[in-house]
Parts: structure tokens; sequence; C-alpha cells
């Protein structure tokens, strides 16, 4: 959701095959927002890349992998590391390979969870602009999705002390380090869950909300719950609304893409189910 | 007794204090001194029968000291006051200091004195005597004065100069013209003990290149020379090397002078970066010293020449000693990378046992916050970071040739006192004490410790250390098996033992079985669950700390790494420190608890 560009990582022994391909990629667009594409020339360039560049390493939207580089199988044993040793299960990981005769496709998507397969013949542009729009579309819900249901269970788990929930929402709110221009704030019946040192920047906040609550925005529940969206500033409120069984909270955040339907709900989950967890905690 | 604990920092002395005071039965709460009026509130909510203060640098209120036994520890010997009494112990070459326990009064440490043990001076810095030598005479003379006081049975001596046993004087605050480095005349010998004096705190400020900088972690060096003095003459690691008169001292560490600091915001937004804290010598320097010449030395050292060297190794009846001793005991990317091929050189070395030696203050602390804090992209050099200590860590772990023992003389904390449970066996100094969590720093934590500290404490226990960021005593560390043996407290001793501990583990007639039973163990917990999912694991919480970028990224680790390298003191007591607040709090649920910094 707070995404600046989808991290796509191309790993050929070809230089020609990542040149062409980066070239082809460059003015793609997910959801308004353009691609960074790393390079990797081998399986262990693209390992030590993995454990040097915390985007690779933890946010890789798409990976293409050759099979064939150092090894008859490298691409295949570095799908291996990625999902296994890496524990990444979002990435989506396509194989494409010059010779299929060493990896036939049935064998390798059989063996390896892989998203898809296609030979070097078969990626055109066309096809590689179909994969990364499709692709970079599932890695976000289901990215979403898994940290949505992550959070509540945390959630759950804190349910009964609000200085535990404050724990679990550290990895939520955020105005620090790369999220001077995506910042998210929680607000819980009024109160600002981590208020920021500077007064000024708790002030934009606080205009920013006034102004969303006043739009009418998106009805999400018979008790007012919204969704509303500043097309200007990309700046987000979802609202749940106070009732006996949960607390007023108030998920404000800014985003540089308007997400889809599926996203805002999900997000609205995650909301409520603090809205409720909250309610029925206790300070310590 | 009630023992409320007020210091200014919550120190490794004040972790001391709390963690043995705590062993011997005692109740005990702590508060910061950050104002009176949380003085007061401390004692007003938690009626101790004693105040101890270890490391205070605040008055205490009238009202406090004159209702209440107080007691003031004050690094020098019985007589001596002022706030430089260490500074002033090295730089005037004793050959023995002390600590005095005093009972608090107007006149700052001009109080009835309960206690003064002494200690032998030892050619080191500051800060590390204040860890050794000064900790562990304070403890013994808490420990004496708290049974004078409960038994009633000793009333405490007061401050006569007249006395002829009474060496100390009142010493003033040691300026940085006292502490001033003159190239041309001071001899090597003379730029140790100055730098040593205020290291790690003021530091000595001196002028490289037209600009100010203050002086940190000082080594002798006995091969480099230079013409002039004061000029760098080469470089290793991070450190610069610098020409004396008589030869050369390397510098590990300096700090700007004089940069205003930046809030949390606004740092965010500037591209001129600022570094402000304490960095490697050269990193600070930069362009500067691009052309200085980098001094090479072994990834394993063996040598015993005197110079900047932070791993080295020796070797003796099939023992392997692998010492690695870094700044404050925190590794950085190039550090971890160093030290794992440190590490696989000695692994190949025809020995039994692998003793991991640690530093002379820290076995480690785990990543470098401060190179972190100062790197382009902190999310990502933290990332780097804890992949390469991770590395060291699998090494340790899968090691099959030979046993490894973590010897602890120093403290650990983090992710380095996690990293020590990957060996064999752990032994430690008694008065080590060990942070074995990383909630203070909003992390969940890497090092394999999902695999090695359950499997030490079990279950309950490991989630009882890592939830509440407590310091772990020896005593209970080896009473929950977190380590298998306390060694002593005194350094030849402790040298002593562990060397006829691992020779008698090398020796052991059954070495070869032992060795065997210890590889099947690995490959049976590998294939119960291997290693790399327990990594994977615990990566896949740290990227939401590090880079989250569904939900977000971690506010918590991002602000309170800031926090701790630019020494930010909290705004208040941690609640798992105060006990008094916490019973406050169940009286009036109102108090917010603050978070884990």
């Amino acid at each position: 959701m707070f995404f600046k560009h989808w991290p796509v990582l191309l790993v050929d022994d070809e230089p020609d095959v990542l040149s062409i391909s980066k070239l082809a990629m460059k003015n793609f667009t997910v959801y308004g927002l353009p691609l960074k594409i790393y390079t990797a020339a081998s399986k262990a360039e693209a390992i030590a890349l993995m454990n040097d560049n915390v985007e690779v390493g933890c946010s890789l939207a798409v990976a293409f992998l050759d099979v064939v580089m150092e090894t008859d199988s490298a691409g295949l044993e570095l799908c291996d590391y990625i999902r296994n040793t890496m524990g990444n299960s979002l990435t989506q990981v396509f194989v494409r390979t010059g010779q299929p005769g060493l990896a036939p496709e049935r064998e390798v998507i059989d063996k390896y969870d892989i998203n898809g397969y296609f030979t070097k013949m078969e990626a055109t542009e066309n096809k590689l602009y179909s994969l990364i729009k499709s692709s970079v579309r599932q890695y976000l819900a289901y990215g979403m999705a898994t940290d949505t249901l992550e959070l509540i269970t945390q959630l759950v788990v804190a349910t009964g002390s609000r200085r535990r929930i404050s724990y679990a929402l550290t990895s939520v709110c955020g105005t620090g380090f790369d999220q001077t221009d995506t910042p998210r704030w929680i607000i819980i019946d009024g109160v600002l869950l981590f208020p920021p040192d500077e007064t000024d920047a708790e002030k934009t906040m606080t205009i920013l909300l006034k102004m969303l609550m006043a739009r009418e925005g998106l009805n999400l529940s018979p008790e007012g719950d919204k969704y509303v969206r500043d097309e200007v500033s990309g700046c987000q409120l979802i609202h749940i609304c106070s009732t006996a069984s949960k607390s007023e909270v108030s998920f404000l955040f800014s985003s540089h893409f308007a997400p889809p339907h599926k996203i805002v709900e999900l997000m609205y989950s995650f909301t409520t189910a603090l809205a409720i967890a909250w309610h029925k905690s206790e300070e310590s | 007794m009630r023992v409320l604990l007020i210091s200014s920092a919550y120190n490794g002395l004040c972790q001391r204090v709390h963690v043995e005071l705590d062993y011997l039965g005692h109740d005990i709460s702590v508060t910061l001194a950050l104002s009176a009026e949380d003085v007061r509130k401390a004692v007003n909510l938690f009626q101790p029968d004693v105040i101890v203060c270890p490391f205070l640098k605040e008055k205490i209120p009238k009202d406090v000291y004159s209702t209440h036994h107080c007691i003031i520890i004050h690094p020098g010997i019985r007589g001596d006051r002022g706030p430089s009494s260490l500074d002033w112990a090295i730089m005037d070459d004793e050959e023995e200091w002390g600590v005095t326990a005093l009972q608090a009064v107007e006149e700052m440490d001009a109080g009835d004195i309960w206690s003064s043990p002494r200690f032998k001076m030892r050619p080191a810095s500051k800060a590390s005597i204040y860890r050794r030598e000064v900790t562990h005479a304070a403890i013994g003379a808490v420990v004496e004065t708290l049974s004078h006081i409960e038994a009633k049975d000793v009333a405490p001596e007061p401050l006569n100069y007249a006395d002829p046993k009474i060496h100390g004087r009142l010493r003033p605050l040691m300026k940085q013209p006292d502490r001033c480095i003159d190239w041309t005349c001071d001899n090597v010998q003379t730029i140790l003990k100055k730098i040593r004096a205020g290291d790690s705190n003021p530091g000595v400020l001196d002028t490289i290149n037209g600009e100010e900088y203050y002086l940190y972690g000082v080594y002798e060096e006995n091969q480099l020379q230079g013409w002039q003095p004061g000029e760098i003459i080469a470089k290793r690691h991070g450190a610069i090397c610098r020409a004396a008169i008589d030869g050369a001292v390397w510098i590990s560490h300096l700090k700007r002078k004089n940069v205003s600091k930046q809030p949390f915001y606004k740092r965010f937004f500037g591209n001129n970066r600022v570094y402000d804290y304490k960095l490697p010598a050269a990193r600070i320097l930069g362009e500067l010293v691009a052309d200085v010449p980098e001094s090479p030395i072994d990834p394993l050292y063996m040598g015993t020449d005197k110079t900047f060297k932070e791993i080295w190794y020796e070797e003796e009846n099939q023992v392997g000693y692998l010492h690695f001793d870094f700044h404050n005991g925190a590794m950085d990317t190039e550090q971890c990378r160093r030290l794992r091929l440190a590490y696989q050189i000695a692994e190949e070395r025809p020995t039994k046992v692998l003793v991991l030696m640690g530093g002379t203050d820290f076995w480690s602390n785990g990543i470098h916050l401060n190179a972190i804090e100062a790197a382009d992209n902190p999310a990502n050099e933290s990332w780097r970071n804890i992949n390469a200590i991770d590395d060291v860590v699998w090494e340790i772990i899968t090691t099959q040739t030979k046993f490894t023992v973590s010897a602890v003389w120093g403290g650990a904390g983090a992710g380095g006192a996690m990293a020590l449970l990957a060996a064999d066996k752990v032994w430690a100094r008694e008065g080590a004490v060990f942070n074995p969590h990383y909630r203070t720093m909003g992390l969940y934590g890497s090092e394999y410790w999902t695999y090695s500290l359950p499997k030490r404490v079990g279950p309950v226990k490991a989630l009882e250390l890592t939830e509440t960021p407590l310091p772990l005593g020896m005593k209970k560390a080896k009473a929950i098996g977190y380590i298998d043996e306390i060694l002593s407290d005194h350094y030849d001793e402790y040298r002593q033992q562990v060397k006829q501990k691992a020779e008698a583990l090398a020796c052991h007639p059954d070495y070869e079985r032992l060795l065997d039973e210890k590889n099947q163990r690995r490959q049976k917990d590998e294939q119960a669950k291997p290693l790399a999912l327990y990594r994977a694991a615990e990566l896949q919480h740290m990227k939401m700390n590090f880079a989250g970028k569904f939900y977000g990224g971690d506010i918590n680790y991002h602000e309170a790494r800031y926090n701790f390298v630019h020494k930010v003191r909290p705004k208040e007591t941690a609640a798992y420190l105060a006990k008094h607040l916490r019973v406050d709090m169940a009286r009036f649920n109102e108090l917010r608890q603050p978070l884990a910094y």
C-alpha cells in the first residue's frame, strides 16, 4: 500500500537479455507507479543482492529468473532459495529459459513454487506487459491479505491490554524514515496513538483529518463507517464510528496510488478489528 | 529491604546493582533522575528503606536525602570529590584508585563514608575501568553498606581531611585545556593517557585539517612511524594512525564538534547529513583520508605487535582463542564479514576447541546502530547488518569439527546476547550482565534466537526474557540454563579458568563420542526444523521493522535508534524498571504506560 515503485528483479547471464528486458519494461506502470528494475547476472549475484538490499530482500514484487546460468539449474535453485531459505512466498517468480529442453515446463512447475514459466522466444514486450500487470496486482493483494491477517492475529492476541495493542501497531503507524511522504496515523477516541515530537506534524494531521471527515466518501457500513480519498493529496481515511462494542478509530494515511476496492476492504477489516480490540482492553 | 535506585541513566553499573540486589532478595525499583519532581514522586510511591544512587550527575532534593538513607556511589577514593574523579586518576598515573559509598548531603560527595574499597589501576580507557574495576568495587561497597544499614551495626565515618589516611581531595571538572594534546611535545604514553582519560566521554578535542573533533579509542602502534607529529599516516578498518614524536598511535573513533542537534522530523528532509555522533574516524574524515594508505592486517591476526586490531587469535594445547574486540561491542556489516572470515580460518586450524572470547568490555552487543544511523539508507543497512551477523552465527551453530565455547568476560546485549548461545558451551564471568532482548529497540530480533534461546531456557523463559527488557545476572542465567558455568570476576583468574576448562574439554577421554553426539543432535534438530526456516521466520518479522510496505515500517525501531545514537534521554522511566509506577498504575489507571524505551 505504501510503495513508491514496484521492485522487479531480472536475473540472466546474458547481458543483452537484461538490457532489452529493462528497456521494454522502462515505461510500464501498475496502479500508476513505475517499476524499479534490479538486475543480477547469476544466482550468486542475485543472492548477494537480496542480502544486501532491503528492497530486493524484503519487498520484491516480481522476479524473472533465467534457468541456465552458472549451472544448468541455477535459476531453479535461486527460486528454491527465495521460497525456502528466505521464506518468501509473496514475490511472483517467473522462470524463463532459453533451453526448455534442460528444464521442461511441467517438471519445473510441478517441482518448484513458481508463478509462471515461459521460453525466451515467448517473451515479447506484450507478454511481459501483461505478466507484470497481473503479477504486481496479485503481489499487492496477496501481501495486503497476509499482512492484514497477521495484524488481526496480533490484535486478537493483544486484546485486553492497550499497551500490547500499541506494540502490535508500531509496525503500522509511521512518519519515520522512508515514510515522510506516506505518513500514517491512527487516532482512537480522538487521541493520536503515536504523537510526533513536533507540533506542526500533529497540526497537519488534524487539518487533514478534519478535511476528510467533512466529506461523504464511500460508505462501508450501516453505522456510518467510511472511506474517503482526496484525489489531489492522495490522503485517505478509513473511519470507524464508535458503537456500544467498538471505539472510534480513524486510520489516516497517504499513499502514492488509489487502492482498488479489495485493498480498501482489507484495511477496513484491520481498522474494525482494532476498534473492537481497543474497546475491550484496559490501559495496562 | 525496599531499595530505590536513582540514576542518571540505566547504565551498566546501575544494571549490575539492580541485578545483584535483586538476587540478594531486596525489593528494587528504579527511577531515572529526570527531574526533582520525578525523584520525589518515586520516593513517595515506593517508600524505600534505602535509596542507592549508582550513577548520578544530578542533585537529590533535600527533602529526599534528609528523610531517607541515601547512598551515593562515587568513583573515587576516600576524600576524593568532584565530577572528574576517574579522569584525574588516569591523568595523574594513580596506581591505585577506589570507589566510595557516601551518605548524600548538601555538599556534593562530602557526606559520611560507609565504605571505600580500592582497586589497582590498569592502562585502559576510563569507560573500561568504570565497567570493570569501578563496577566490581561499587557492588562490594553497596552490598557492605546495605548490610550495615540493615544490621544497624556501624555508623558511617565523617569525612575529615585532617586524617592522614585521607588522600583524596576536591578536584575540579576536567576541562578541554587539561586534556589537550600537544602533538609537538607529547609522547605516545602521554597521548594514550590523555585520550583514555576522556574516553568514552567527553573525548579529547583536537584539530584535524582545521576542523575540531573529539578523539576516542586509542591504541599504541609499534611499527608505523611518520615524520610530522599529528599527521595521519595510515588507516585500518576505519581507524586512523597518527604520528607522534616517539612513535604513532591509532585513533578508532571521532565525533565532530558543534553540530546542532536535528529533531526527528527535520533530518529526513535535509540532504546534508551531519554526523553529530561517534563514528569510525576514517568515516567521519571521508575524503580527507582518501589518499592515506590502508595498513593491512591478517584476517586472523596471530601476532603480538602493539597495533590496532579488532580480531586476533591465540592457540595453545589444541585450543584456539578467537578475540573480537569491537568498539562498544557493536558489529557493523563489514566487521561481521571479517569476523566470519576469521572464524572460518580459525575453524580450519588443527584444534579441538574454539573459544570465542569477545572483547574486553563487551562480548558483543549485536548490530551497529551508529553505523546504521549514518548510512544513506538506514533500513537497507539494518538489513545488511542483520544478514551479516546471522551469517556469523550460522557458522558457529553449524561447526562440526570441534567444540565451540562462548567465554564472556564483558557484557552482552541484544543480538550479541543471543549470538553467544550459538556456541556449544557458554561460560561467563560472575559479574557479567546480559540484556537478551530487542524490545527497547523496537525489533523482533534475529541471530537464530528463536532456535537457540528456547533450546537452552525453554519456551516460557524465552518469552519472559525477550518480552521484559530487564538485565540478566549470571546467577539467574546459570539457574535457568542460559549459561553453563560461572567464572571468576578477577581477570587473571578468569583467563586461567577458561584455559583450564577449554583444555580439559579438548583432552576429554570421550572427546570423539561427545563431538559425535553434538553433531547428531544438530542433525536431528535440522531434520525437525531446518536452521534456514528459523532465520526466514525471524527475518520475516524484521521485514516489518525495516521495510514494511503493505502497512508500514516500524516507527519504533527508527526512532529508538535515533534516540540511542543521539543519546536522547527518555521522557519518563520505563515502567518495567519503575516498580513504583506499576503500583501507581494499579491504583490510578489514568497513567499511561510508556513504550519500551
